[in-house]
């Protein structure tokens, strides 16, 4: 199995600097607990992506879903 | 109240309509050419209805509730498990808007300048300085583009004006060949741009001349769409009918001017429109989805949450899509539409309902006392 080591050192440095900025603002749970959720979601989509990059995106799912209207509104 | 700084009208107006500007002026001349073609002119015309009542309902809910963004008047409106949801969702809705701003920008720039760096060091450049720009707060959000705008001004007069010259006017006529209904269909794809003017409502708390809001908001509208269809028509009579073989005919635009052979080259210059325009449209994005997710979590403070959203527009702008072409296809206009347009109109009409029935409740309830 290949490791493509440049993305995922770039990945985890951006995750360092990252924590350390925001570090000190994350107090109380709440912010914690969005912070955590937005962070972690968004690196296991980084992640995701930099071993499969052909992986569907949130536009494949809207374009089957909005396709139908958009037919009957413009025509075929 | 997670923010404490005031803007003005005015402000929010030319924010506003800057960020609708920004991905427009480049690339809706080719998209809105393919049914138009001739009448291009006129769809900005047609659109700008759409803008008036998007800006007039998010006027009206926030007099209805004055201190409140969407996010939070979804939920006084459609309960709380509802109002949450349609906040998420629209939280999404903004992302992706923003994401497919950052990812046809990162393609431009690769395309025509920047041959051989990697795509993720454009948008994160872009991403660093929106995100230091939405960290600051609402007043340098609305302030940047009050600073930019007679840069901006300038450097679209300096292509429009040495253009004039190329201009063949009768490439407009026949004027209305086939009725009104080609460029009825060039507005609805130009309605990708327009449900963004949706965003204000992140902006309207803040405001602190409401007097002013209706007439600056409706101005904006107005310019906006006098900016686009001036621009279709130079493009138009300069290009011709081949405006529709190229992604960015504004460059092409650009391109063309040969003036007195010392002023040519002017690509640079539209790079610094789309670069100063870009800046202004993802931090007005960004700063929006900030502040809706603080809400939606119900934080103390937005800023924590600038930079995890900025690693998500990347993401977003690069998830699934192969080319930014695909932000004009009809389903995404339909997405841009429902989410930008038809949900604060409906919010509107369930507030409305609301209203009548507390309302003819209380006066019942009184009759009864009365009568009592």
């Amino acid at each position: 199995m290949n490791m493509p080591s440049g993305p995922i050192i770039i990945l985890v440095l951006t995750a360092i600097v990252m924590l350390a900025y925001d570090w000190r603002r994350l107090r109380d749970a709440r912010t914690v607990m969005a912070y955590s959720i937005l962070y972690i979601g968004g690196y296991t989509i980084a992640v995701l992506l930099v071993f499969n990059p052909d992986l569907p995106g949130p536009n494949d799912v809207l374009r089957p879903l909005f396709s139908p209207l958009a037919k009957l509104l413009l025509g075929p | 109240m997670l923010e404490k700084g005031r803007i003005s009208a005015a402000q929010l107006a030319i924010l506003a309509g800057m960020s609708v500007t920004a991905t427009s002026l480049l690339t809706a001349p080719g998209i809105v050419a393919i049914d138009a073609k001739q009448d291009m002119w006129l769809s900005p015309v047609w659109v700008s209805s759409a803008g008036f009542i998007i800006v007039w309902v998010l006027l009206k809910l926030s007099q209805a509730y004055p201190a409140q963004t969407m996010i939070e008047y979804a939920v006084t409106v459609l309960g709380r498990l509802t109002g949450k949801t349609v906040g998420i969702l629209y939280l999404f809705f903004v992302l992706t808007a923003t994401a497919n701003v950052l990812r046809q920008f990162t393609d431009f720039v690769k395309l025509t300048f920047l041959l051989s760096t990697p795509p993720f060091v454009i948008s994160g450049g872009m991403l660093l300085v929106c995100s230091l720009v939405a960290r600051s707060g609402v007043e340098t959000v609305a302030r940047l583009p009050m600073l930019l705008l007679p840069l901006i001004g300038l450097l679209v007069l300096m292509i429009y004006t040495p253009s004039i010259v190329d201009v063949n006017i009768h490439r407009l006529s026949p004027m209305m060949e086939k009725g009104l209904s080609p460029s009825i269909i060039g507005a609805f794809r130009l309605l990708s741009w327009m449900p963004v003017f949706s965003i204000i409502h992140f902006y309207l708390p803040y405001v602190s001349n409401r007097e002013h809001l209706l007439r600056w908001s409706f101005g904006s509208v107005i310019v906006f769409s006098l900016t686009l269809s001036i621009t279709f028509v130079i493009v138009y009579t300069v290009i011709g009918a081949a405006t529709v073989n190229y992604v960015y005919p504004f460059m092409v635009l650009a391109r063309f001017i040969s003036f007195t052979e010392f002023f040519e080259h002017l690509e640079s210059v539209v790079m610094m429109i789309w670069v100063i325009q870009i800046v202004i449209r993802v931090s007005f994005g960004l700063y929006g989805t900030a502040l809706g997710v603080a809400q939606c979590f119900g934080l103390s403070s937005y800023k924590p949450m600038v930079l995890p959203i900025c690693m998500l527009l990347m993401l977003f702008s690069f998830w699934g899509i192969e080319n930014a072409e695909f932000v004009s296809s009809p389903a995404m206009v339909v997405y841009y539409t429902l989410f930008g347009m038809v949900l604060p109109i409906l919010l509107f009409i369930v507030h409305l309902v609301k209203q009548l029935f507390s309302e003819s409740g209380k006066a019942d309830l009184q009759e009864g006392e009365s009568a009592a």
